[in-house]
C-alpha cells in the first residue's frame, strides 16, 4: 500500500487502542463490513479515521457507541458506502494481478528455493530440468486467488448476520474451488510453455516487485 | 418527535445553515439541530450527510486537534454551499408558505 496509506493506517491503529472492548468491536464489525464492498484502502482508512474519532469523542462524553451512531451499524455503513467512490474496472484488474503476482511469487520462491537446495545439497548436474508450465496450472492460480478474493467478500459482508451460515457458505466454496483447481490441472494439460526450474528464484523476485509496485498504487 | 420521512430532503440544507453560522463539527452540528427543536439526532446519522457535502464541494473539511482526545473534523461552508443554501432557503420558504396555505383552508372549515 502507498506511504500516506500506511501512515493513516498505523495513526488509527494507535487511536483504536484508546476506545473501550465494546467500541472497539462496534467499530471492528464496520470495518469489516466496509472492507467487503470495491472502495479502496485508502478511502476505508479515511472512514475508520473518522468513525473511531466519533466513538472516542463519545466515550468520552459517557455515550455508548449505540448512541453515537444511531442504532443500526448495518444501516450506517450503507450509508456511508453511498458517498464514497467505488474502485474503477482498472483499479479493481490492478488488484487482481496484484494479488495474483504475490501467489505466484510465492509459489516460485518455494519451487524454486527447494530446486537450489537440492542442488546445493545433492550437488545435482549442471543439465538441470526443465519445467512445462500447463495451461491446466496457471488457470489452478488464477482460480485460486479469485477464490480467495470471493471467499473473504463472503466473510466479510456479513458481520451482522449469524456466522454458522456464512461459515457453511464459506466451507462448501472452498471445496468447490479445490475441485475445479484440480480438475484444471488434470484436464487441461496443454503445455503453455518451458522453464529452467533455475529461473524461479529470480521469477519469484520480479513477481514480488511487481507485486509492491502494484500495491503502491491501489492502496 | 419529528418522523425521520419528513426530516429527509430538509435535513442536509438544516446542516448548511448550521455550518454558515461558523465553522464546526460533528457532534455540536448534532447538538445544535437538537437545541432548534429538531430532536435527537445521532451523529451517525449525520456524519454521511456530511460526507456527500463534502463529496459535492458544498463544505470543505480539516482536521483539528481538540482540547482533549483525538483530532476534529471542522466543516466550513463553501461558495458552492452558500449558493446551495441560499436555494434551500427559498424553496423551503416556499413550501412551508403552501402548506400553511393548505392548513388555514383545511382548519378554517
Amino acid at each position: 500500500m502507498s506511504k500516506r496509506t500506511r501512515v493513516l493506517r498505523a495513526e488509527n491503529e494507535r487511536l483504536a487502542e484508546d476506545l473501550s472492548k465494546d467500541g472497539k468491536k462496534v467499530l471492528d464489525d464496520m470495518l469489516q463490513y466496509i472492507r467487503g464492498f470495491d472502495i479502496g484502502i485508502y478511502e476505508q482508512e479515511k472512514v475508520r479515521c473518522d468513525i473511531t474519532e466519533m466513538l472516542l469523542d463519545g466515550e468520552r462524553r459517557g455515550e455508548t457507541a449505540a448512541a453515537v451512531i444511531g442504532g443500526d451499524y448495518r444501516l450506517f455503513c450503507d450509508s456511508v458506502l453511498e458517498e464514497i467512490p467505488r474502485l474503477t474496472v482498472a483499479e479493481k484488474v490492478m488488484l487482481f494481478f496484484r494479488d495474483f503476482c504475490a501467489v505466484m511469487a510465492g509459489a516460485s520462491l518455494i519451487f524454486g528455493g527447494c530446486y537450489w537446495l537440492a542442488v546445493a545439497g545433492q550437488g545435482i548436474a549442471a543439465d538441470t530440468p526443465y519445467v512445462d508450465v500447463r495451461t491446466g496450472s496457471l488457470l489452478k492460480y488464477l482460480l485460486i486467488v479469485a477464490a480467495s478474493t470471493g471467499v473473504a467478500g463472503i466473510y466479510t459482508r456479513n458481520p451482522y448476520k449469524s456466522r454458522g451460515k456464512e461459515y457453511l457458505r464459506i466451507l462448501i466454496s472452498v471445496a468447490v474451488i479445490i475441485v475445479a483447481a484440480q480438475g484444471f490441472n488434470h484436464l487441461l494439460r496443454q503445455t503453455l510453455f518451458t522453464i529452467h526450474i533455475g529461473i524461479l528464484l529470480p521469477a519469484a523476485v520480479v513477481m514480488f516487485v511487481i507485486y509492491k509496485l502494484l500495491d503502491s498504487r491501489v492502496g | 418527535m419529528i418522523p425521520s420521512q419528513m426530516l429527509k430532503g430538509t435535513l442536509e440544507g438544516c446542516i448548511l445553515a448550521i455550518i454558515s453560522k461558523s465553522e464546526t463539527y460533528g457532534y455540536e452540528i448534532s447538538r445544535q439541530l437538537e437545541e432548534y427543536g429538531f430532536g435527537n439526532i445521532a451523529e451517525g446519522t449525520i456524519y454521511p450527510l456530511l460526507l456527500r457535502l463534502e463529496k459535492n464541494g458544498m463544505v470543505t473539511a480539516v482536521y483539528r486537534q481538540s482540547e482533549l482526545g483525538p483530532k476534529r473534523k471542522y466543516y466550513s461552508l463553501t461558495a458552492k454551499g452558500r449558493t446551495e443554501l441560499g436555494q434551500f432557503a427559498g424553496n423551503y420558504r416556499e413550501l412551508s408558505a403552501a402548506v400553511e396555505r393548505l392548513f388555514y383552508d383545511v382548519e378554517s372549515k
